[in-house]
């Protein structure tokens, strides 16, 4: 392990992070805010960035693997702490701080906070930048910039996005990250100016931007977006959460190379598919139930099921207060998660397509013992060592999701509770149900859950083999 | 014309020898056997390397055609790309090379003129393709196709309880575009006029426009083949199968090795691909061979074809097919049991003699055995037939005049077809009276 390689490349990501603290410097300012708070925290960052970066040179002959996978999991640990300095400066306890942090940086959009209209708008706004941020990737952001990291750049990525199937839009890692984020902030304006002229402000506009196109769910209001009770706004948020729940990859290829590229994605569809039944039945579910009529009914489904499903965790409306059943299928809907290459979290589309597949599979060899059938994925074949990889994925997912929620239990909450944040922060969703629905928060567990919680969110977000690899005896040994 | 043929072996011995009492021929081949076998025959015989420039430069002064058949796929293809070098004034020469690897063929014959040949045969899909054309016809036990399949010529089997049975040819109400060429009865074969007889237990072929023989097959009763099991996922196989996606059959492949299998699997969309031996006993009886309607058997070991197709029939299958390279097998395995062999040689020699119709190539081709011949004659200013009707000329008995191509087309030709100068006439004849057919043609 070249630990000098490691401090090295984590120095730079916070010399950018610190540069971005900026950005929120100045909107608190334009506000008439006092820029004390960040510029501290800028001050920090910048220096700590200087120590760590202060031995390099990176040599790139000594990058194996290994140094990729601890740039990648520690680089958004030091994000998010150091991302946490603003939240301390402002009276949070640095659990809290972290725990945001967090939860901003891995799009989770679970929240402590207990009054947060209290706070100041550049905090809110840094809170809101941390998920926009973190949604395409932090390290994606930084391979997009940094020149040259070569063989370096391509490991980082696979660590940073690994869906099982490379979406290589060029050669060159550099220009694919350039491109991914390029389209990002493209949609990003398209929903910024569609929310403006919808009749928000400006700064709920981008704040709000921030939130869907990372599939956050961090709103500045505690009420969150039922707070506007607006019809338009939710349709258009509901339109870009779709689109950020897709694949970005697919959405740069419409535009450029094939129109009907998203249309042909086998993936796309079924995720689109999911998306039909789940709010069909959860219309039906709620309407049943006279919770709303069947026009209100549809609406707060529709917005819901995406919301969830994609791991924004917005609500429309305080679904912990919805019947059973309904409440039943979303947490079920949380397991899903968004299609590989987009900024939603969860398990994603694709593993869970394949899974499917997999197992019509074996099915079909119990009656004919000697069959080889193909486990197509777009029409291309799926080797055998991805569909193991996504096996084993889903079985450390779940016994992550059992051990945590186990866990939670034994700190006093109820099942449900439990079961619903173990999986809120695993799957970077953000609210659950019970004692941590939309409209209460996590303030009430204790430091230990805060921690596990935090934990979950870093393992979820970066789909976990990069940092469960680190726990593995093979990693440290020479 | 001048043919040079480079590769002697059992292909290019048997296309030297239905042509070289037409045409000068040349064979170039290494391996000194081969060549003292052709040099019985009336050719000029060069041994050395098809594919060297210094014997090509000397053979191919006013050559018109070359066709390189030996085994080897890139001494084919050098040979070709380099004489159409060394030719490059000549606009009327034309090169013809046999090709297996699927990476550089994916039809039974494909042009390839931008590289300088002009076509390509794959002696395994020809071969594969001969199967499905039989299997695609349900009735019928043969099946050959002319000019990119446009003209169709297929053998059928009379059965007892059919109604064509003590019937005369004239009034068996064939369509327009079809006509029956010639009669096996036992080891008899009977060029038939209209007022010939049709016995039960006949084999009739019948020759006609593509659109027409799908009807043919009803007036023979059906047998419905619709399950097939493809025993070997090699070329042949695996081609077959692609073929036979497309009409509504089921199809099972069993292949040994593991990571063909798998190929296999993902080329193929609706067949249920079978990691597994063909002789496995236990497999074949889970996966039902008895029920099978045909069971084909392509793995390139002979006496492995043979013994599972033998098995398939012993556990109930209606009827199997059997790949044999070996070009003697074929008759053997035809007394043993199999339904129809097979020979991949036998699918490339008939392919290669086929594209030489209508070129003014006077080719032969063989049916069963040497029995009878299909022979192509080119019609000229002073022939006796010229300008004539069909009806009113006077072809020998045992002969039939059964296609026609011309400039632009091919066609059955009936009684008031006129036959016009520069009409290339294929003849179906037994062989005896060949020279009186000819002097037609003088």
């Amino acid at each position: 392990m070249n630990f000098k390689v490691v401090m090295g490349v984590l120095g730079t990501l916070l010399w950018l992070l610190g540069l971005l603290m900026l950005i929120p410097l100045f909107v608190g300012m334009y506000y008439g805010e006092s820029p004390q708070t960040f510029a501290i925290a800028f001050t920090i960052t910048m220096i700590a960035g200087t120590v760590f970066a202060f031995r390099i040179e990176p040599a790139k002959e000594d990058w194996e693997l290994k140094e990729s996978f601890m740039i990648v999991a520690f680089g958004w640990l030091a994000a998010a702490i150091f991302g946490a300095i603003p939240f301390v400066l402002e009276g949070m306890t640095p659990i809290n701080a972290f725990f945001e942090s967090m939860s901003g940086f891995t799009t989770t959009g679970a929240t402590v906070m207990v009054n947060i209209e209290s706070h100041s708008r550049g905090l809110l706004f840094w809170r809101s930048m941390t998920q926009w941020l973190g949604g395409m990737g932090i390290i994606m952001l930084f391979i997009a910039i940094l020149p040259k990291l070569g063989v370096a750049g391509r490991q980082m990525f696979r660590a940073e996005v690994p869906g099982p199937q490379e979406d290589k839009l060029r050669p060159r890692i550099r220009e694919t990250a350039k491109i991914l984020w390029m389209v990002y902030v493209a949609i990003s304006v398209v929903e910024c100016v569609a929310l403006y002229l919808a009749g928000l402000n400006l700064y709920d506009s981008v704040t709000h931007t921030f939130t869907t196109m990372a599939c956050g769910g961090f709103s500045p209001y505690a009420a969150g977006i039922a707070a506007f009770d607006n019809p338009v706004v939710e349709g258009i948020i509901c339109f870009f959460i779709f689109l950020a729940g897709a694949n970005f990859a697919l959405h740069y290829r419409m535009f450029y190379v094939d129109k009907g590229s998203l249309l042909k994605d086998d993936e796309f569809k079924f995720y689109t598919l999911i998306i039909v039944i789940a709010t069909t039945i959860l219309t039906l579910l709620l309407f049943k139930d006279r919770i709303y009529d069947l026009g209100n009914s549809f609406r707060y489904s529709v917005f819901q099921v995406l919301s969830i499903l994609t791991s924004t965790g917005y609500a429309s409306a305080d679904f912990n207060q919805w019947p059973d059943s309904g409440r039943m299928l979303l947490f079920i809907v949380m397991f899903f998660g968004g299609c590989a290459g987009s900024t939603g979290g969860g398990i994603k589309i694709v593993r869970i397509l394949l899974l499917l597949r997999y197992a019509n599979r074996e099915l079909f060899k119990a009656v004919h013992p000697k069959a080889v059938r193909i486990i197509r994925f777009n029409g291309k074949a799926v080797p055998d060592d991805v569909m193991h990889s996504i096996v084993s994925f889903v079985i450390i997912y779940f016994i992550i999701f059992f051990v945590s929620s186990g866990l939670l239990s034994m700190m006093g909450m109820d099942v449900f509770s439990s079961l619903s944040a173990s999986i809120a922060t695993l799957g970077n969703i953000g609210p659950a149900f019970n004692l941590f629905g939309p409209m209460a928060n996590y303030d009430l567990l204790p430091f230990m859950g805060k921690l596990l919680l935090v934990l979950n969110m870093w393992i979820g977000r970066l789909e976990v083999f990069t940092v469960m690899v680190m726990l593995t005896f093979a990693f440290w040994k020479k | 014309m001048k043919i040079v043929i480079i590769g002697a072996g059992e292909v290019g011995y048997h296309i030297a020898k239905s042509l070289y009492l037409e045409n000068d021929i040349v064979v170039i081949d290494e391996d000194e056997d081969a060549c003292q076998r052709a040099d019985e025959l009336d050719v000029q015989v060069i041994k050395g390397n098809g594919a060297n420039a210094t014997i090509l430069e000397k053979v191919l002064i006013d050559a018109d055609l070359l066709l390189a058949l030996t085994g080897d796929d890139e001494i084919n293809i050098v040979a070709c790309m380099a004489t159409k070098l060394i030719k490059q004034s000549s606009n009327t020469f034309k090169t013809m090379a046999r090709v297996s690897n699927p990476d550089y063929i994916d039809r039974p014959i494909a042009k390839r003129t931008q590289v300088g040949i002009d076509v390509m045969i794959c002696p395994e899909l020809a071969l594969a393709s001969e199967i499905a054309d039989i299997l695609s016809i349900p009735s019928a036990i043969d099946s050959e196709s002319f000019d990119d399949g446009k003209i169709k010529m297929m053998e059928f089997v009379v059965k007892e309880d059919s109604h064509l049975v003590d019937k005369h040819i004239r009034d068996i109400g064939l369509f327009d575009c079809c006509i029956v060429s010639a009669l096996f009865r036992g080891s008899q074969i009977i060029i038939p006029h209209g007022d010939d007889i049709i016995r039960a237990e006949d084999h009739v072929v019948i020759i006609g426009e593509k659109s027409a023989m799908k009807d043919i097959s009803s007036f023979f009763g059906k047998i419905k083949k619709n399950t097939a099991m493809i025993i070997g996922g090699g070329i042949v196989g695996l081609y077959l199968a692609q073929l036979l996606e497309t009409t509504d059959m089921k199809i099972k492949i069993i292949e040994k090795d593991r990571y063909r299998s798998e190929m296999v699997a993902d080329t193929l969309k609706k067949t249920l691909v079978l990691w597994g031996d063909g002789t496995d006993l236990s497999l074949l009886k889970e996966e039902g061979v008895g029920e099978m309607d045909v069971v084909i058997s392509v793995t390139d070991n002979d006496e492995k074809n043979l013994l599972c197709s033998l098995l398939a029939k012993q556990m109930g299958t209606k009827k199997v097919i059997v790949r044999a390279d070996h070009f003697d097998y074929v008759p053997l395995f035809e007394m043993v049991g199999v339904d129809r062999a097979v020979s991949p040689r036998e699918a490339t020699i008939n392919e290669v003699l086929k594209l030489t119709m209508g070129t003014g190539i006077e080719a032969l081709t063989t049916i069963e055995g040497d029995k009878a011949e299909i022979v192509e004659y080119t019609v000229s200013k002073k022939s006796k037939i010229n300008d004539k009707l069909l009806k009113n000329v006077n072809f020998p008995e045992g002969s039939i005049a059964s296609m026609v191509i011309n400039d632009n087309s091919t066609i059955v030709p009936r009684g008031n077809y006129k036959v016009k100068e520069g009409d290339h006439i294929l003849v179906f004849s037994i062989p005896s009276v060949l020279p009186d057919v000819e002097k037609l043609f003088k």
